[in-house]
């Protein structure tokens, strides 16, 4: 069973927004603070719905990856992480 | 080795000698290329977006796929990032393999996977110089691999 989330803490998670994400967004990248000390890829997309409004109608087809690994909404984040947001891809 | 996800423009030749091997009885490329009229309009060229160390690992898992297949002696991918003029080569597949049904059919297959696992998008750029994302509905969702 983890800890309760001590009050006032926060997470920093820093996002880099891919294809059309980043004309969506107008950023590549964005630091956002989830205010949980354990959060995880459920946390952020919950975060994001209120940091990036823009988002709202498209993030439930965005995959989340951390480095090289797409990651599952039970996914535990680190403080600091480097997440991606990957869009529906259209290579070719 | 040459990378699978490039900034310059990209080498045939290169993927060809890369995969020369004598066992082979056919080669296979399939080539995408940037298309001048998309939808009636006139585009300039494609820009695309990718994550590079994904999309380099990705490819590469695509490439052993296709090589541990019965048959298949090769395969070699490697894709555009950045502006392609129309006109201009965004991808190049190479498969070796003992016989054409194989070859032919991995060679799809290869292109098929790049297309729903590799992290690479597009957007049209007009001939006034207007970039316009593809609308997100028409791709395909990525999975974990």
């Amino acid at each position: 069973m983890s800890a309760p989330p001590r009050a006032g803490t926060t997470t920093a998670i820093h996002l880099t927004f891919f294809g059309p994400l980043a004309s969506l967004t107008g950023s590549r990248t964005r630091t956002i603070e989830l205010k949980e000390d354990r959060p995880t890829v459920a946390s952020l997309r919950s975060a994001l719905l209120h940091e990036c409004p823009e988002l709202k109608d498209h993030l439930h087809h965005v995959a989340v990856a951390v480095e090289t690994e797409i990651v599952q909404d039970s996914t535990p984040l680190e403080a600091e992480a480097r997440v991606s947001l990957l869009p529906p891809v259209s290579g070719g | 080795m040459s990378r699978r996800i490039t900034r310059t423009p990209l080498d045939l030749n290169a993927l060809l000698e890369e995969t020369t091997g004598v066992d082979a009885g056919a080669v296979v490329v399939f080539g995408g290329t940037v298309r001048r009229h998309d939808g009636g309009e006139e585009l300039a060229a494609l820009e695309y977006d990718a994550h590079e160390a994904m999309a380099e690992k990705r490819i590469q898992q695509i490439e052993r796929e296709i090589q541990e297949r019965e048959g298949v002696l090769a395969c070699r991918i490697v894709h555009r990032w950045g502006r392609v003029a129309a006109g201009e080569p965004s991808v190049w597949v190479v498969v070796r393999a003992r016989h054409r049904p194989e070859a032919f059919h991995a060679a799809r297959d290869a292109i098929d996977l790049v297309k729903s696992r590799a992290p690479i998008w597009k957007e049209d750029v007009t001939v006034e110089g207007d970039r316009r994302p593809h609308p997100l509905e028409r791709g395909t969702p990525l999975e974990g691999s």
